[in-house]
Parts: C-alpha cells; structure tokens; sequence
C-alpha cells in the first residue's frame, strides 16, 4: 500500500514538473516573441531599418532572419517575432516527447515525436 | 496600415474573444478583410498567428491549474495537425471567395453555441458527481461522465484510453475531479475536422473540440476547454508554418495584430467578471450572423 501511494505520489511529482517545464517553455516563448515585435517595432518606428539593412542583407527565407535581425532590420526582428511564436508550441512538444521518454513512458513519447514530425513536414512544405 | 488601428482592433478582437469565450478569429478576420481590405488568405494567416499566441498564454494558466489533460491532448493532437496540413494546403488551392463562402458558413454555428451559451458556462460547469469509485473501477458513466473521488484516480492503465483519463483540482468546488475518456475515436474524428477548419479558416477550432470532448468523451466541461486549449496552439503551428512559408504573413501588419489580441485576452479574463452576460453574448451572436450574410454576399458576388 505504502509503495503504491509513493509510486502514486512520484508519478504526480514527475507529471508535476513535466507540466511546469511545458509552462516555462511557453512563457518564454511567448515572452521572447512578443519582446522581439516590439524591438522590431520599435526600429521600424525610428526609422532605421528595412531599407537601408534589406540593401545590405538581401538574403531571403527563414534562415536569413536571425542575421537580418541581428543589423536593425527592424521587419526582420518582426518576422523573427513571428518564427518563435510558431516554434514555441512545437517546443512544448519537444520537451513534453523527451520527459516522457526519460519517464520510459514510451508510448506518449512516441505519440509526441509524430506530432513533430506532422510540424515538421508543414516547414518543409511551407518552404518548399 | 495604421499600426495604432491594427493594435486596437487586435486588442478589442482579443477580448471580445475571452468574453464570449470563441476565440478572436471569427471577429478579426472579418476586421481585417472588409475593413482593412486585406486579401483573404493573408487575413487567415495573420489570424492562425493570434491563435496560437492566444492559445500560448491561455494554455501557461491552464497547465498551472492542472486542469488540461497533456496526454489527452497529444494523442488528440495528430489528428489535429493532420487536419491542420490538409486544410492549409487545401486553402492555398482555394479561391478567396470560396473560402470567404466557408468562413460565412462556420460563422453561424458558432453564432448559435454563442447565442446558447450562458455567462462563465466553461469555467464555471458543475459536475454532477456519480459515486467516488466508479471511475476507479472502470464502470460506465452516464454521459458527461464526471466522477469526484479525491481517493483514488484513474490511473490503473489497462486500455490505452484509461491511460488518458485524468482528475483535476476544481478551485471552486474543493474538491477533485477524476474522469475516464470514451470513444477516443469520435475526439479524434471531431479534432481531424477542427484540425481541418483551424488550417482552412485560420479558426482555433474549439467550438467544435469542447462540445465533443465534453459530449461523446465525457470529458468535463472545464478539462475540456483546457485541453482544447492546450492543444489549439499545436494545431494552429502546423498550418501556420504554411501560411508563414507562402508569403501570406506579412509581419507588419500580423506583429501589431498578435500584440494586440495577447494583451486584449488578458483584458478580456479581467473584463469577465462584470460583463460577457446572456444579453452580450446574444448581440455578438446577431453580430456575426450580420458578418457571415455580407461574406456570403461577398463570396457569391453579390456584394
């Protein structure tokens, strides 16, 4: 009875900081976008940013944004905002398909590596 | 386009969404194409970036009550995301008046959940308890299920759906409630078809998951808003990244939007308490059957 109330008890522990880690993750996700719009608002608002920058870092797609952003193109910053909001849901799903796996609750990991790579499939056909 | 205007309309989107309890996509996509002009497809992009950032903020209060269902919700989450692909890519092949012609279409029935719905009905739904045991030994709950035990929950796995039931502390009642899940296939069928509406229509796609949750799954009302919740921001991700990736975001105007409908949810929570009565509720719902007539006119072309 003891064992099964501290098995019951170590599962809800692990349960517990899985959902707190997935919460961390979320808030600072959101968090890291929402302050990267401002900051790209703000550039544009000052005026220092997509023309002059855009001349001088005419790379396109998703993996110029970081080095776009990183020179005060202030759109880039903007869209970089964006990028992170997308990422941080299939973040939580990351986190939550590694804690189970530590748990060797194999089968939540594995229902959680397929909605990754569902996530995944959708970047490849968005940028493909 | 005014970034101070876009700001307030996401802000007044967000919150009329947390106090009708619909989410802001059916108000703003509608402000931002017949008032903004903004083409449709880059409406519905710029609309599935407020939900997920909507979703994100609900889901951190949500995890931190212990009321949303994390397994529950990822195993719901591939049909989800499966239905999110399809729609994206079935909208990028659509024409603007189709689609304008289906969003009319959802509009009404979410006018008609609004118009049912009473004040708090999500937050507030009170289980009717059936015996503290019944949900420890796996007998069959009427339909919603909902038992209170504080004893012993669920969590002797046998079947993979026991292994999705789950309790919860309910903060007003002071007490736990432990529930099991049936038919795991009608909430995977019913969140394929949310799935599909949320890519094709840039929707969250929760009137449809919580009924279904609640009504075929017999999952409580309050569990079931949380995990649709959880789980809306993955589905919204999956097609977002489509929409992201053909050029139908465009950051300058999506930025001010998705700012503004974060902090207008917030509002909207606060704003809760005094009003989002029977009496609003009816007129927003009014509202939206007015919107869902003038895109219909819009996409057969009588407008």
């Amino acid at each position: 009875m003891n064992d099964e109330l501290s098995t019951t008890e170590s599962a809800d522990q692990r349960e517990s900081r899985l959902a707190r880690a997935v919460s961390w993750t979320l808030t600072t996700g959101l968090t890291a976008s929402v302050a990267l719009m401002l900051l790209g608002g703000a550039f544009l608002l000052r005026g220092t940013a997509a023309g002059n920058h855009a001349e001088n870092h005419p790379e396109k797609g998703w993996l110029a944004l970081p080095l776009r952003a990183l020179h005060g193109d202030g759109t880039a910053l903007l869209a970089l905002g964006l990028v992170v909001l997308m990422l941080t849901p299939a973040a939580r799903v990351l986190i939550l398909a590694v804690g189970w796996a530590r748990d060797r609750d194999w089968t939540f990991s594995l229902i959680a590596f397929c909605v990754l790579v569902l996530l995944s499939l959708s970047v490849v056909l968005g940028t493909g | 386009m005014d970034i101070v205007l876009l700001l307030v309309c996401g802000v007044a989107t967000g919150a009329a969404g947390a106090v009708l309890g619909t989410g802001g996509g059916v108000f703003l996509i509608p402000i931002l194409l017949l008032g903004f002009h903004v083409p449709m497809h880059n409406a519905v992009g710029t609309s599935i970036l407020t939900v997920v950032a909507t979703s994100t903020a609900v889901a951190i209060g949500n995890l931190d009550r212990g009321t949303a269902n994390m397994r529950l919700g990822m195993t719901l989450e591939i049909a989800t995301s499966i239905g999110a692909l399809t729609g994206g890519m079935s909208a990028a092949l659509l024409p603007a008046r189709a689609l304008e012609i289906v969003f009319a279409a959802v509009l009404l029935p979410t006018a008609f959940v609004m118009w049912r719905q009473r004040h708090g009905e999500a937050d507030a739904a009170e289980p009717k308890p059936t015996g503290p045991t019944q949900a420890a030994t796996g007998a069959v709950l009427p339909l919603p299920t909902e038992a209170t035990s504080g004893l012993t929950p669920p969590q002797r796995p046998g079947r993979f759906t026991d292994r999705l039931s789950a309790e919860y502390e309910d903060p007003v009642l002071h007490r736990r409630i432990a529930y099991r899940l049936h038919r795991l296939w009608a909430g995977l069928s019913v969140s394929f078809v949310a799935g599909v509406m949320s890519g094709l229509l840039g929707i969250g796609g929760g009137v449809f998951k919580v009924p279904a949750l609640n009504v075929l799954c017999g999952v409580p009302m309050k569990a079931a808003a949380a995990t649709s919740t959880f789980m809306i921001g993955v589905t919204a991700a999956a097609s977002a990244f489509l929409y992201f990736g053909h050029g139908q975001v465009d950051p300058s105007y999506t930025s001010p939007v998705v700012i503004g409908v974060v902090v207008g949810s917030w509002v909207g929570a606060y704003l809760n308490r005094f009003v989002g009565g029977r009496a609003v509720k009816r007129v927003f719902a009014v509202l939206l059957i007015g919107v869902s007539l003038e895109m219909f006119g819009r996409g057969l072309g009588w407008i």
